[in-house]
């Protein structure tokens, strides 16, 4: 017998059930199934076959019938910035200065598609916003930042929804040349730029642009835009780093094979900027990279390298499906690594939550190791398909801060930042199935600190994370099924007020659907509206994060962002 | 057991560095074993530098704070401990020296060993070690174990015997240190837990070695698990999570599934038609009055409160328990009752038996029709074995077909000698070798095979 006739028999009332079930005991099913290279789409079996059936109600072909007037409004709160992926450097996802979309206004009926922005690739990146910016001529706009896939930045009015500017950073890398084709047809900028604001009209945009002038010569360059024009402040920098390794030889970012796809971090005058691997190409010579530039000079400061030691599979990539590295107060930062050699004994750091110094000049100040990190590497499991997020610490708090990731593997593990050599607080498996691309978000709503997690084929879930002694606990769950590798939510709300807080998240269906979730209680989707389908037809992988603030929700797509907001 | 009981003064500590000169340096390593290939089993899918076990033994390489969160797997699928994390008792307290990995033995296990070199013939070596005890997830039931270690073809030293409740890991324990003579340049240190069953699993973790004498006498005196010879444990199942799915959300006390998850499940008497008896999907009922069945679904026979049932063609893994100190050559009767039955909600007639093995050999009963919707009158099945080994499982594995889910039930399981050979009953044989445990898993590996081969032209001995 099937699974999934069994499932049907066993009935979707019964869902709920065995998926508590599932959390109380731990053990649901065998194991970890092999994956695939980094992010490439897979069959995947049904390994939770009581799935809520998908959505069928098919979005607004066309913006609300009240677009315009709802563009228009203004938004009633005070205007926030978004410069970094996931809003902060803990990565939390968390808005909590939204005052117009509270869970009841999002389901009234009057939210819906204002806007459809068009663009010119796929817009892998998070868009970013800055309010109240003094354009050059003098104009105080709020200015949306979108990057694409075909290397281009665009500027757009963020009330009004005129494009302001556009800039092309080259010609994208063919997705044919590269060899990978886990994006469709080309790679360009692909992580997530962050701003550095210097006051009222003074903005740099940093970004990461990939790309292929002639055929097959590839290139990868750190830019440094004004907010205002889109030109670049200074020469670009290539992204050229090189070490030696312990046996000699010399390790090189390989601009082919590998790529900037987590988002990039600022912290104290530096540009942090990671780097993986396209598809695990060249796994035998290539390391996963952390590199620090000077934000003023572009120049490369410092790098860590993840392998030191080749072996013939070194890889430890640094991508986190889009998660920037987060940064602790004292500008320490976390990174996730995926598959790759992992050595107690030598600096190999595969498969590991990585504490960097802000400097990068050192070791690791602290590493954690997925315990089973050799099954993780022979059925590519990476732990590093996740990114990293820092708990953030609450007043009264006496438990040391923590740091919650997860893979492919779905084991929620909550670990010390401190890092000390045994720092798991918790782990806990969520299934047996596949786990996730993308990594947590988090509320500090009226039920407590609440971290959000949506795996591989599974519902949206709500873990309760108290403050005093950490420990995440199965609160609330969704009723629809992700895609392929879960998703990557992020909230908004009116600081902790209930009913404020609303979980946003791009669904990866065909086509991609936004959706919205009252983060009090999860339950039924309150919204969801397609966004349009992704550029890679049948093998989507569209690992999308949208952006919500000053009222408006931006879900980025192939060829769109897509706006949302509120009608009169 | 406290652990203050616990931390008797075997093993009096402080280790004095040797007076007679330097001696050689010696090679032991890895005695955190922090020099691993990742959590699981080893021999299996990880190994440790500078250890070895004779595989397919019982013995797991863990992660600290990860014993419980399912990502230790071996031959078998997952290999949790109970923890916090999976509804144990008591939290897994961090491994103490720190490396972040500790290993764990299942009782009666290969032993864990390392050949030491650039020992000085003659000299005292003290060896220190942290250690507690734990039960594999899904096991149930106090047990009692001690670790046996030994240095070369020296005395074997001991750890307290101690108990561990159901469903527990016991504190970290350090008794001090154990003194060597080594009686050569080159010797094997081994570790072997002993315990109450196969599921009691002793864990280990910092291990040194140092040249110098530990203060006092050496433990000599080896720890006796009460226990009788060859005894089942909960053959009626009445002592157990509840009703549900063995290895999801219940278990029974001693026995086991040999891989995961199963579909295998307990049921009360007189409940199996109404719901819920909870799996994997949900509520999991037979055909009976209660739900729309034929004819009514009887009781298992001598009142028992509970039974199991397990389908015959979905994720068929036996239900095991695992016997120790039995008389090797000695002859044992297994009895049981049984019935048939099918999952409600489907149809068609079935075809089923159930298979019974210790150790090698199986003997099945005889292959019955269940009419669709429907379940058979309870039978009593008497089966024969001869124990090949002081230690051997105890399986049921249920056959069926066509898969519309064909369910065979049991209860009322016994374990009985009949007679023995030389030593007479109530003899305790031997410890087994640890080695011998190998052959005894790998002979359980290829049982389904076999059970299911013999389908067509079984042994009928009932």
């Amino acid at each position: 017998m099937s699974d999934s006739i069994r499932g049907m028999k066993a009935g979707l009332a019964a869902a709920c059930l065995v998926l508590l079930a599932g959390m109380a005991t731990a053990q649901i099913a065998p194991g970890v199934p092999a994956g695939v290279p980094n992010g490439r789409p897979q069959t995947l079996k049904p390994h939770r076959p009581a799935h809520a059936a998908p959505i069928s109600r098919l979005p607004p072909a066309f913006p609300m019938a009240a677009a315009h007037a709802g563009l228009a409004s203004l938004y009633g709160g005070a205007a926030t910035d978004v410069t970094t992926y996931h809003y902060d450097d803990n990565r939390t996802g968390w808005n909590p200065t939204e005052t117009d979309l509270t869970a009841a206004t999002v389901a009234s009926g009057r939210f819906g598609v204002l806007a459809t922005l068009g663009v010119d690739g796929n817009v892998f990146a998070q868009p970013l916003l800055v309010s109240n910016f003094t354009m050059p001529d003098g104009a105080t706009r709020d200015v949306l930042i979108i990057a694409t896939g075909h290397d281009s930045v665009y500027a757009f009015d963020a009330r009004s929804y005129a494009q302001l500017w556009k800039v092309s950073l080259g010609a994208p890398q063919s997705s044919n040349d590269v060899g990978c084709g886990d994006v469709q047809p080309e790679y360009g900028i692909s992580s997530t730029p962050v701003i550095v604001r210097g006051g009222a009209g003074a903005a740099t945009i940093y970004v990461v642009s990939a790309t292929e002038p002639s055929s097959y010569e590839f290139h990868t360059h750190l830019h440094a835009l004004d907010l205002g024009t889109g030109a670049d402040l200074r020469p670009p920098t290539e992204i050229t780093p090189t070490a030696q390794l312990q046996t000699g030889a010399t390790l090189r970012f390989d601009p082919q094979n590998q790529w900037s796809r987590a988002g990039l971090a600022y912290r104290n005058g530096s540009i942090y900027v990671s780097i993986g691997s396209h598809c695990d190409n060249n796994a035998y010579a290539i390391s996963g990279w952390v590199l620090r530039y000077d934000g003023e000079s572009l120049a490369l400061k410092n790098s860590f390298h993840t392998i030191q030691t080749p072996r013939g599979y070194e890889l430890a990539s640094v991508w986190m499906t889009g998660f920037a590295p987060a940064i602790d107060a004292a500008g320490n930062l976390f990174v996730v690594t995926g598959n790759g050699d992992y050595s107690s004994k030598q600096m190999d750091y595969g498969e590991s939550i990585l504490k960097l110094g802000p400097n990068l000049n050192t070791p690791p100040l602290g590493r954690y190791v997925a315990p089973n990190y050799n099954a993780l590497n022979s059925g590519d499991v990476d732990f590093g398909s996740g990114g990293v997020m820092l708990l953030p610490s609450l007043a009264g708090q006496t438990a040391p801060p923590v740091a919650i990731a997860m893979g492919k593997d779905p084991v929620m593990y909550m670990v010390r930042q401190a890092m000390t050599a045994a720092p798991v607080v918790q782990a806990r498996r969520i299934s047996y199935g596949s786990g996730v691309w993308g990594g947590p978000a988090y509320f500090d709503g009226p039920a407590g600190p609440t971290v959000f997690y949506q795996i591989n084929g599974d519902v949206l879930r709500a873990f309760c994370a108290p403050a005093v002694a950490p420990s995440l606990k199965l609160a609330a769950q969704g009723t629809t099924g992700a895609g392929y590798g879960g998703s990557q939510p992020i909230v908004s709300s009116n600081g902790s007020a209930a009913g404020t807080g609303v979980v946003w998240l791009i669904r990866r269906s065909i086509p991609m659907e936004l959706e919205a979730y009252a983060a009090d209680t999860l339950g039924a989707p309150i919204f969801h509206s397609s966004i349009g389908g992704w550029s890679n037809a049948g093998d989507p992988n569209p690992f999308l994060t949208p952006m919500e603030a000053n009222g408006r929700v931006y879900a980025p797509g192939y060829l769109s962002v897509t706006v949302f907001g509120l009608t009169p | 057991m406290g652990v203050c009981l616990m931390r008797i003064a075997l093993f009096v500590a402080a280790a004095a560095l040797a007076a007679a000169g330097i001696g050689h340096a010696q090679s032991f390593q890895n005695g955190d074993f922090s020099d691993n290939d990742g959590a699981g089993q080893i021999g299996y899918n990880t190994s440790l530098v500078g250890w070895t076990v004779a595989a397919p033994g019982a013995t797991y390489l863990y992660g600290t704070g990860t014993a419980d969160a399912g990502v230790t797997t071996g031959a078998n699928g997952p290999n949790d401990l109970w923890g916090e994390g999976n509804g144990g008792a008591t939290l897994i307290p961090d491994a103490p020296a720190g490396s972040g990995w500790f290993v764990a033995q299942g009782a009666g296990s290969s032993a864990l060993k390392q050949t030491i070199t650039g020992l000085t013939k003659g000299a005292t070596y003290v060896l220190n070690f942290n250690y507690a005890y734990a039960q594999k997830y899904g096991a149930f039931g106090p047990t009692q174990l001690y670790w046996a270690v030994k240095l070369g073809n020296g005395q074997t030293e001991y750890t307290p015997l101690g108990t561990n409740p159901s469903k527990s890991f016991t504190g970290w324990f350090n008794d001090g240190a154990i003194s060597f003579k080594a009686t050569a340049a080159t010797q094997v240190l081994s570790f072997a837990a002993f315990g109450t069953n196969g599921q009691a699993f002793a864990a280990l973790d910092g291990v040194t070695i140092t040249e110098g004498q530990a203060p006092g006498p050496p433990p000599t005196v080896k720890p006796v698990i009460p226990m009788t010879a060859g005894k089942l444990v909960n053959g009626n199942f009445a002592s157990n999570g509840g009703v549900g799915q063995i290895n999801f959300n219940t278990a029974a006390d001693g026995w086991y599934l040999s891989g995961a998850p199963g579909y295998t499940f307990i049921y009360a008497t007189g409940q199996a038609d109404i719901c819920c008896t909870n799996g994997q999907y949900g509520d999991n009922e037979l055909w009976g009055k209660n739900n729309g069945g034929p004819k009514a679904l009887s009781a298992p026979p001598r009142q028992a409160a509970y039974f199991v049932a397990q389908d015959g063609a979905f994720q068929v893994v036996p239900i095991s328990q695992d016997l120790t100190r039995l008389t090797v050559g000695g002859t044992y009767k297994v009895n049981f009752d049984y019935a048939f039955a099918q999952q409600a909600g489907f149809l068609g007639d079935t075809q089923q038996n159930w298979c019974v093995s210790l150790g090698g050999a199986a003997q099945c009963t005889p292959t019955v029709t269940n009419l669709s919707q429907s379940s058979t009158a309870w039978s009593h099945g008497s089966f024969t074995f001869v124990a090949g080994a002081a230690a051997e499982t105890l399986s049921f594995l249920a056959s069926g077909s066509p898969a519309d889910p064909p369910f065979a039930l049991l209860a009322n399981v016994s374990f009985n000698p009949v007679k023995s050979v030389a030593g007479g009953l109530g003899v305790v044989a031997a410890v087994p070798e640890p080695d011998a445990w190998a052959l005894m898993i790998v002979g359980l590996g290829a049982l389904g095979l076999s059970a299911r081969r013999r389908r067509g032209a079984r042994a009928v001995t009932v």
